[in-house]
């Protein structure tokens, strides 16, 4: 039953959706298909350098995840693991606790101390942060005019 | 085979049809808070609301964006509703009405709900556009980090009624709702459970003013009502969850025994409380700024969830406790 109800979710949507495209209309043009940029042209690829941050979430995640799985067995036998099997558990704790402050201590999480918002002032002036719009627009739009 | 289609139909269609209504519900009651009147034309007070919406979504043109993986792109909505839907399987409406009584049904789902992050990330990596790709990058660093803290509530719940089963950890709470002994954790609960539903004030990765729709923002008629869906679909997943560990799912309190029909109508109550919870969220709070949300569930959340396992974990110990 669970099998079939995992299969058949999929072919559900899937219905769904081709219903959709026998019904509704489709008539696209150069600028409806257009990447959305609030009414001006696109200067450049969506895919771009960013905060290193994300991706350091995406690694603790990786490691805390595993770590939380590591739990799951000792919760439901809980009951049945003598007392030495708890302070195992305790002691997996105190090592996961211990790289969690390493963690903290080294501002990982800390999204506004990340390296990149020191090298920047904090508050840069409004004037020159017009000017750098101004340049990057128009660096931008020098290929397409040579 | 036709039983089956039947029992997943009766899974599946009240669901959306509930999806529907909690969109009209969450129209009147934010408009009732901020003294307006809400949806009010379509039908009797506004009811028919919700599937005239869908009508529309599903006449209109999906715009597909030319700089777009157009695969990756269709595919990312169908991966976020399939997968929303998916986890209903596990949940115990009333006593042994369950689609699948899984002995390991909180392990599946949260394994199906923490793939939902796929749809995310997959949605706003293909559309290559700005707000797309910043959305789904805030969206996916949020829902994974408050999987973790989220995960932990969900270990203390366990080790206290020792099975992974729903089931049986409702049974468990014949003598006492699990909200009284764990008031702090429920607390916890409420605040991750907004986040990991990209609710306010934890709305960041569609916040209207910075990032316009975030991840969603180049999906437009049915795809877009996919996303929609699953993400009324797991609010409702998670009002449901909420009331499974803290309110004691179906029962009825002071052990009142009861038939299937109205412990399942007592379900769809709590879970009906919960649900106008996140509205009233909605309509009360300001939305946080990003480093805080992040500083929250790191900083705050995770090292709690951990100590408060450690608490319960001796605790129980300590007393020498038995399995149910």
């Amino acid at each position: 039953m669970l099998l079939f109800f995992i299969l058949f979710v999929p072919l559900f949507v899937l219905i769904l959706l081709g219903v959709h495209m026998l019904v509704a209309t489709s008539n696209p043009d150069a600028a409806k298909v257009s990447p959305y940029e609030c009414g001006m042209n696109s200067v450049s690829d969506a895919r771009q350098k960013f905060q290193v941050s994300f991706f350091l979430v995406a690694l603790l995640f990786i490691v805390f995840d595993l770590e939380i799985l590591f739990l799951y067995p000792l919760t439901v036998s809980l009951y049945h693991i003598s007392l030495f099997g708890f302070w195992i558990a305790m002691v997996f704790i105190l090592i996961i606790t211990v790289g969690f402050i390493y963690e903290l201590a080294s501002n990982v999480l800390d999204y506004a101390k990340t390296p990149s918002s020191k090298i920047t002032p904090p508050n840069p002036p409004r004037a020159k942060l017009l000017a750098g719009i101004r340049n990057y627009s128009t660096s931008s739009s020098l290929p397409s005019s040579t | 085979m036709l039983f089956f289609l039947l029992e997943s139909f009766i899974i599946l269609l009240p669901l959306l049809g509930s999806i529907a209504f909690m969109t009209l519900a969450e129209r009147k009651v934010m408009a009732s808070m901020q003294r307006r009147v809400g949806p009010n034309v379509v039908g009797f007070y506004g009811t028919l609301q919700p599937f005239a919406d869908g009508l529309k979504l599903l006449l209109k043109e999906a715009v597909i964006p030319s700089h777009a993986n157009k695969v990756i792109f269709l595919v990312s909505p169908f991966i976020t509703l399939s997968l929303a839907l998916m986890g209903w399987a596990a949940i115990p409406f009333a006593k042994g009405t369950a689609l699948a009584d899984l002995s390991l049904g909180v392990l599946f789902l949260m394994a199906v709900s923490s793939l939902g992050v796929y749809g995310v990330l997959l949605a706003g990596w293909s559309a290559n556009s700005k707000y797309a790709f910043l959305g789904s990058l805030r969206s996916s660093a949020q829902l994974v980090s408050y999987e973790l803290p989220l995960a932990m509530v969900i270990l203390i719940i366990v080790s206290i009624t020792g099975s992974l089963s729903f089931l049986q950890i409702v049974e468990f709470q014949q003598g006492v709702w699990l909200i009284i002994p764990l008031l702090p954790l429920s607390l916890v609960w409420f605040i991750i459970i907004l986040a990991e539903t990209n609710r306010a004030p934890f709305d960041l990765p569609e916040s209207e003013s910075e990032l316009v729709a975030g991840f969603m923002v180049e999906h437009s008629a049915f795809p877009f009502a996919f996303f929609f869906l699953g993400e009324y679909a797991s609010i409702l997943i998670m009002s449901v969850l909420t009331s499974i560990f803290f309110f004691g799912g179906y029962l009825i309190p002071f052990g009142i025994s009861s038939s299937p029909f109205l412990q399942s109508f007592v379900l769809g109550l709590k879970s009906s409380l919960v649900f106008f919870f996140f509205i009233w969220v909605r309509a009360t709070l300001p939305r946080v700024r990003f480093d805080q949300l992040m500083v929250l569930c790191w900083c705050s959340l995770l090292p709690l969830g951990f100590a408060f396992f450690v608490l319960i974990i001796c605790t129980l110990v300590a007393f020498e406790a038995t399995s149910y």
